[in-house]
């Protein structure tokens, strides 16, 4: 809920959840539902599946939260994760491949054209500007790892591309993605300017 | 250590990932300790794919919320009690910040937070005042069943109301019919009236009360041509039970039965006659006498043609 979200200083939230106070809870959802919502339907591509993977993650958050630990990151990179990881095990589960096996046919084989015109992403994506600005085998790369849960090296086994250029490439196109926020920003940042001045 | 070297080697990325194996991470960790670019690469590449996926931002369906903290919250909640007030020494710097923060909340979070500032030892009063979701649901089940019985008397209410007007309506439409009916009686007894009065050969006979019956009155319309006489405007006294008033006309001096006067209507028809002197009206038992006989009782009204 988005336009409920709460202004909490990260550790103060941290603090409530690790005292397992109720309330925290509900700030932390109200703040960061969407954003990992967003995440789980790209990874599951179903609302349905999105829903389950949602509460699977927010239970294990709320369980293992004396395991997060703020020195390796931000409570949102922590979260985040946790969520990103609980949608690719249920895509990765045998559940879930068997429902998804027809559909799953020909996804490898045409996988690149997938990815910005599957009949869901549609939907899914909402907002296209960043990704229509990195070049598509980039963004296979981000998409591979980052959604999919692909090693680096299980990349360049199924798609037969050396493992090298594989780990060029997800650099390159997290340098660009890097260098497109940081753009981003500047624009922003004019365009505040402008407006103040 | 060649830190640019390492930085180029993807493995950061595959840590941010969570693709290293447990042996990296580790040593990812400890390098990013000792190393703030290895740190701050990190942190870069982290931030990098929290905008990237933020552009896929998506509000979860609007049940979820609450399926989720009935999931977490609604079975012991003694438990979660229990451990809330065990963890209460833990959150006094929470609270401390808050305070200051809570200035700054935006929806009624606020208020619940703002009470956070008191100690470990008060919070169970706390989280029993701030609804947790299984009171929610109490109360909204509360509200709905009171919603529900007020709903069901309203009914009960508007329904006898109903019923009522209804029976009203019913009793109204009879006296008004009753109304219109004798409106319409009255109103051709009028006619009758004012056709009898519009007859030229009229004559009108007042009947004056006797020295006994000052107030008593009558009118006789008598017609000679038509041979008819009415009988109207009577101001008798009401004639005792088993008793009745009788019109007579003096023909050549001698009374002759008129007819017995029916006490309903406005202008009663009598009996015919071409040639009287004059009309009264005597009191006689009920069936009135003869002609024969004459007026046996006594003579309340006269009046001469």
């Amino acid at each position: 809920m988005s336009k409920r979200k709460t202004i909490i200083a990260e550790e103060a939230l941290v603090s409530l959840l690790q005292s397992k106070d109720e309330r925290g809870f509900s700030i932390l959802y109200d703040n960061y539902s969407s954003a990992l919502y967003g995440v789980i339907l790209k990874i599951v591509r179903s609302e349905e599946i999105a829903s389950d993977v949602m509460q699977d993650a927010f239970v294990k958050i709320w369980k293992n939260i004396e395991a997060y630990n703020r020195t390796k990151g931000t409570l949102f990179t922590w979260i985040l994760n946790v969520a990103r990881n609980t949608a690719i095990d249920r895509i990765r589960s045998q559940e879930f491949q068997n429902s998804q096996k027809n559909q799953d046919l020909d996804t490898s084989v045409n996988f690149i054209d997938n990815q910005g015109s599957s009949q869901f992403d549609v939907d899914a994506i909402g907002i296209k500007k960043v990704v229509e600005n990195l070049r598509p085998e980039y963004q296979q790369m981000i998409d591979l790892l980052y959604f999919q849960g692909y090693t680096q090296a299980e990349v360049a086994d199924e798609f037969g591309i050396p493992l090298g250029t594989v780990k060029t490439r997800v650099k390159a196109a997290i340098v660009q993605l890097r260098q497109y926020f940081v753009g981003f920003g500047i624009v922003f940042l004019f365009g505040l300017l402008a407006t103040i001045i | 250590m060649n830190t640019k070297e390492y930085i180029a080697s993807g493995i950061i990325e595959s840590y941010v990932l969570g693709l290293a194996t447990v042996g990296e991470s580790t040593e990812v960790e400890r390098l990013a300790l000792e190393y703030p670019e290895i740190q701050a690469e990190i942190e870069s590449i982290n931030n990098t794919f929290e905008n990237y996926v933020l552009q896929y931002e998506k509000e979860p369906p609007a049940f979820l919320k609450d399926r989720i903290m009935d999931n977490l919250f609604s079975e012991p909640i003694s438990a979660n009690r229990f451990q809330a007030a065990v963890h209460g020494g833990q959150s006094t710097v929470a609270n401390q910040q808050l305070a200051g923060d809570s200035n700054q909340s935006i929806d009624d979070e606020k208020t619940l937070l703002n009470h956070r500032q008191v100690d470990g030892s008060a919070r169970e009063i706390v989280s029993l005042g701030g609804a947790s979701a299984p009171q929610r649901s109490i109360f909204r089940m509360a509200a709905s069943w009171i919603l529900l019985a007020l709903s069901i008397g309203g009914n009960i209410w508007f329904f006898k109301n109903w019923k009522n007007s209804e029976e009203k309506l019913v009793v109204l439409e009879t006296q008004n019919q009753v109304l219109a009916q004798e409106g319409r009686a009255l109103k051709a007894s009028y006619q009758e009236e004012v056709a009898i009065l519009q007859n030229p050969d009229l004559k009108i006979i007042t009947l004056t009360g006797q020295p006994n019956y000052p107030t008593a009155k009558a009118l006789v319309y008598f017609d000679k041509k038509q041979q008819t006489v009415y009988l109207s405007s009577l101001k008798l006294p009401k004639a005792p039970a088993g008793k009745q008033y009788q019109l007579w006309a003096f023909v050549d001096n001698k009374p002759v039965d008129a007819g017995l006067i029916d006490e309903s209507g406005n202008v009663l028809r009598m009996k015919n006659f071409d040639n009287a002197q004059a009309f009264a009206i005597s009191l006689e038992e009920r069936g009135g006498s003869t002609t024969e006989a004459g007026p046996k009782g006594a003579v309340y009204v006269v009046g001469a043609v």
